[in-house]
């Protein structure tokens, strides 16, 4: 059972009653807004009606198939700002009855017949990105384990790991076909779990591999025995599966809806492009001020627009108890963020010298080693939010790089341009992550 | 439904900076506690009237600079409490003033406040006292001796000499061992107690309000430093002696350890341990005051952000 000793952050995990409670399912609203990205050809004219689980449109760019979630009538194509896929279209539809799956939709699958086309529909959870694509990735990069990962180390959400436990059986065999259609051999299954800072005790199946480190738990598994892994999330493998055996799409998501603010936390399976909002008052939420949160308590991005649509790579929509963030000049020194930063990086020193506009100074102290797990801002006595000025200080370093290797000559070599093999190797390792 | 509007992460652990303050002055509390047995309510009353001038002076910072209510952070109680516990028992109440005044006004709110002070503002006031007022500083009263309370007739007090003014002049304390260990000879008010100082020392550890890091590594290097050089005697005498007397374990629990002033890095923390541990031998062997660990401090204290830096420079940096 691999261990991660060492920094990190540890805190009670909130999600055993969510994650052993049946996934609930939350039926289509009369409106869904399906998002798409900008250049995705649509199939379907304006005031057309579409069928459930019917090819709604083709993204060549990404190489995603975007499948109708309902069957109902094509309203509008609206451009819109969501939190995860930035600039998108949504295909706003109005919901008008429910079909049964048509027989001929069904894939006829014999022995190794499955194509990376066949599952251009499915979208890994864990990064939203297509899952054919990650998978001929692996294939190509000598990825050696093919592991589903539900290590949700964040409080919370549990959207993955209540796949798990729920379905372990049929994630089992997504992996097993996700690991067939690109020839990795070897197949491990992920989970994370602290009995220590959970409410009831758990057991989990014997071939799963259970982490039971500290905060962020991923960090040091992205190569074990100097085999590297490569991840897709349980509920891919469970789509997967569906997919194969019934030939219904990634029609919907589960999501945790779960938060201080949330009377009844709990997994449900909602249909994709459906509000956010509708989903939060599924699961009756009371009525004091709240923030609300797509993603993990740590990582998650904070959204004002309840019309957001729900969309797989979520992983939860919480709503949690707002808090005060002070300015920096609270900091007292203390160093807590020292001390809990998984990659040795002294948050508050770049934090200072980011406001006082020392790059290279930040570069000095490695704040492209950075993985924004927030750490740093979760134990900060101060009430101060170091990393939201790492996270400025990154992106300038990172302009910097960009504009600095434009003007630079070829033979002289920055330290600062692109070509420096340190900064290559900074940069491959955060694409990595 | 209202909403709120902010950045990841979402969630704090509830940790604040008054909790380590609160636990500092509890620890601090009880070194004054036991002093008050030696000396009487007299260091009670030093101690209230010190806390009274720090707060002050910090509302008179916070008036001038416009900033938000810095009293409130405890930070000044630590510095008034450590500063009266440093100094003599029977030391004139102007004293403390002064050292207090320094220690909130130059040593702190010039350079910004609490947290970006680049030297620990109780070593300063003390360094201060000790150039400008020496005969003050090192006439320690002998003990057991009840002073008065009120008064500041101090005329009947008798002092006595500290074993580090001993082991200055070349010779040995004429102290119990034991005597030494429980502070129950002339010395500054609430630095006596190596016992007490040591479970301080644990508590703040497992609390980790302190970087117990740099204690440890100060401490062990003076003590085999001063072991390898005994100053007089047999070298288990002089090495006792010179690590349970003067300020030596009272700064390394509470002043070595302030955060804002040592490196935040393990191994940086370490270093700094080590060097202030030579300093601070170099500069009781070599200095002309029989206890020169504030100015070893305040040294130390101006390496630290460059230990941080070279730390910060090591390629593989996780450390």
């Amino acid at each position: 059972m691999p261990d991660i000793r060492g920094r990190g952050i540890v805190f009670r995990q909130r999600k055993n009653s969510i994650l052993t409670a049946p996934i609930k399912e939350y039926q289509a609203s009369e409106h869904l807004s399906v998002p798409i990205s900008p250049g995705a050809e649509v199939h379907f004219a304006i005031g057309s009606k579409v069928t459930q689980n019917e090819l709604l449109a083709v993204d060549e760019e990404t190489g995603i198939n975007i499948y109708s979630p309902c069957t109902g009538i094509l309203d509008s194509i609206v451009p819109a700002e969501h939190p995860l896929l930035g600039n998108c279209d949504l295909l706003r539809l109005t919901v008008a009855g429910k079909t049964e799956l048509r027989e001929s939709v069904q894939l006829k699958l014999g022995e190794g017949m499955l194509s990376y086309q066949d599952i251009a529909g499915i979208i890994d959870t864990l990064d939203g990105k297509p899952l054919a694509h990650k998978l001929k990735e692996f294939s190509a990069n000598g990825i050696a384990v093919l592991a589903a990962d539900a290590i949700e180390d964040q409080s919370f959400v549990c959207s993955e790991n209540g796949v798990l436990y729920h379905y372990y059986a049929l994630v089992e065999e997504g992996l097993k076909i996700a690991a067939e259609l690109c020839g990795i051999k070897k197949t491990q299954v992920f989970v994370y779990y602290r009995r220590d800072h959970s409410e009831t005790e758990l057991k989990f199946d014997s071939s799963i591999t259970v982490v039971c480190g500290k905060y962020p738990a991923r960090v040091p598994f992205l190569s074990i025995n100097k085999k590297k892994i490569g991840f897709i999330s349980a509920q891919a493998c469970y789509d997967l599966v569906k997919l194969v055996r019934t030939g219904e799409q990634q029609l919907s998501t589960i999501i945790t809806v779960a938060g201080h603010h949330i009377t009844k936390p709990c997994n449900v399976r909602v249909p994709v492009g459906t509000p956010i909002g509708e989903v939060i008052d599924f699961c009756e939420p009371d009525n004091s001020p709240a923030l609300v949160v797509i993603g993990g308590p740590m990582t998650g991005k904070y959204t004002e627009d309840l019309t957001t649509p729900v969309y797989p790579g979520m992983g939860a929509v919480l709503l949690l108890e707002p808090i005060a963030i002070r300015e920096m000049s609270n900091c007292w020194g203390c160093g807590e963020c020292v001390r809990c930063c998984p990659q040795g990086l002294m948050p508050l020193y770049i934090a200072r010298f980011s406001r006082h506009g020392k790059l290279s100074d930040c570069r000095d102290f490695g704040a492209l080693h950075c993985i924004e797990c927030g750490c740093c801002s979760y134990v900060c006595t101060g009430g101060i939010n170091p990393m939201s000025f790492i996270q400025s200080v990154k992106s300038q370093l990172h302009s910097y790089q960009t504009t600095h290797r434009a003007k630079d000559q070829p033979k002289r070599r920055h330290p600062l341009s692109s070509d420096s093999p340190e900064v290559t190797a900074h940069l491959k390792e955060g694409e990595e992550r | 439904m209202k909403l709120i509007k902010t950045s990841p992460p979402f969630i704090k652990s509830g940790k604040s900076q008054s909790a380590s303050m609160k636990r500092m002055i509890v620890c601090l509390g009880l070194a004054l506690i036991y002093a008050v047995f030696f000396f009487g309510l007299r260091l009670l009353v030093n101690a209230i009237i010190s806390i009274i001038i720090c707060e002050f002076c910090e509302l008179i910072v916070s008036g001038l600079v416009r900033l938000p209510n810095t009293a409130k952070d405890l930070s000044a109680i630590v510095t008034a409490l450590i500063i009266v516990l440093l100094l003599p028992a029977a030391v004139p109440l102007w004293l403390i003033l002064i050292a207090d005044a320094f220690a909130v006004f130059i040593a702190k709110a010039v350079f910004g406040g609490l947290g970006h002070n680049p030297f620990n503002p109780s070593a300063c006031a003390i360094a201060f006292i000790t150039v400008c007022w020496p005969k003050y500083i090192f006439r320690y009263p002998t003990v057991p001796q009840m002073l008065p309370v009120f008064s500041a007739d101090l005329s009947k007090v008798t002092y006595g000499s500290s074993v580090l003014a001993y082991l200055n002049a070349g010779g040995v304390a004429p102290y119990r061992l034991s005597d030494i260990f429980f502070g129950a000879v002339p010395t500054a008010a609430g630095t006596g107690c190596g016992l007490l100082l040591l479970a301080c020392f644990i508590y703040l550890s497992v609390k980790r309000t302190i970087h117990w890091r740099i204690t440890a590594a100060f401490l062990l290097t003076f003590t085999l430093l001063s072991a390898v050089l005994p100053r007089a005697g047999l070298w288990y005498i002089s090495a006792f002696s010179e690590v349970f007397s003067g300020y030596l374990l009272f700064a390394a629990v509470f002043m070595l350890t302030d955060p804002s002033t040592s490196p935040k890095s393990d191994i940086g923390g370490i270093i700094y341990g080590v060097i202030c541990a030579i300093a601070v031998i170099l500069m009781r062997r070599y200095g002309i005051y029989e206890e020169s660990l504030c100015f070893a401090l305040i040294i130390c204290n101006a390496i630290a952000p460059t230990l941080d830096r070279w730390v910060a420079s090591i390629p593989e940096r996780r450390l």
